[in-house]
């Protein structure tokens, strides 16, 4: 049977968390994009302090869009407490609008209060805090794998550019 | 060519008036990072096109990219075959991470 699966809208994901007060830093790939990686991503990284009240916000924004827990689609839509979402570092959630991923740590700069991010219009009118470029290339360094190589040369390519 | 007897008959550079050659001292002997992303195999001219952007476009792009993902996977894979590239992909992307996560 054909899978069904609905497409990442990653702008209406950052409009959503946005406008619920969620305290994040854009991440991954689609930090990478802004940047101007050409490398394609299929969700949105972001990392966040999973505070009990960043929690709250960050599910009642997703609540809406049937958000379930990535590893155990079986389970339905998150019926955790704050308290229990909380104790994780992080929160791989599939939603109606695409994946989010939680992180709440970065490896390896450390917890998200620590990160050095800059202010960048990722929607129209819309500021959005992203990592810097030095930061991100010092993660996918970090990472190592196949497709964060790729894109580490291209942060590193692009901030030569940039000079 | 010159042989080597006329040689000393030659004007030097700095007796006609020119100033002397020096090395410019912003020489660069390693290739750039952008030469380095060139010879790595990326396609510099996606970075060039994706830098003319601006953010905002750039996530656009992406969104649209997306979409147009998704209707082909409509198509063509499974959902028991989907599900195991997702698994597979988040295996890759976390590895032992996933045990901290629900």
């Amino acid at each position: 049977m054909p899978s069904a699966r609905p497409p990442q809208q990653t702008d209406r994901l950052l409009a959503v968390l946005q406008d619920a007060g969620v305290d994040f830093v854009v991440i991954g790939g689609v930090a990478a994009l802004a940047h101007g990686s050409a490398t394609l991503t299929r969700d949105l990284d972001i990392a966040a302090p999973l505070s009990p009240e960043n929690v709250e916000r960050l599910m009642a924004a997703l609540r809406p869009y049937r958000p379930h827990h990535v590893t155990r689609p079986d389970l339905g839509p998150i019926q955790d407490s704050i308290e229990r979402l909380c104790e994780f570092r992080l929160l791989l959630i599939d939603t109606d609008l695409g994946r989010l991923d939680v992180l709440s740590e970065v490896q390896p700069l450390g917890p998200a209060s620590n990160l050095s991010a800059v202010e960048l219009e990722l929607l129209s009118g819309r500021m959005f805090r992203v990592l810097t470029l030095d930061q991100l290339i010092e993660v996918k360094a970090y990472l190592g794998r196949p497709k964060d190589r790729i894109v580490e040369v291209e942060l590193r390519a692009i901030r030569d550019v940039r000079g | 060519m010159l042989s080597v007897s006329y040689r000393h008959h030659l004007p030097r550079l700095a007796d006609l008036g020119y100033p002397a050659l020096v090395a410019p001292t912003n020489a660069r002997t390693d290739p750039s990072a952008w030469e380095q992303a060139i010879e790595f195999g990326i396609d510099v001219t996606l970075l060039e096109a994706n830098l003319a952007r601006t953010p905002a476009e750039r996530i656009a792009e992406l969104v649209a990219m997306n979409r147009l993902q998704a209707q082909v996977q409509s198509r063509t894979l499974d959902d028991a075959t989907r599900r195991k590239l997702d698994a597979a992909e988040l295996r890759l992307k976390f590895g032992d991470l996933m045990d901290a996560a629900p």
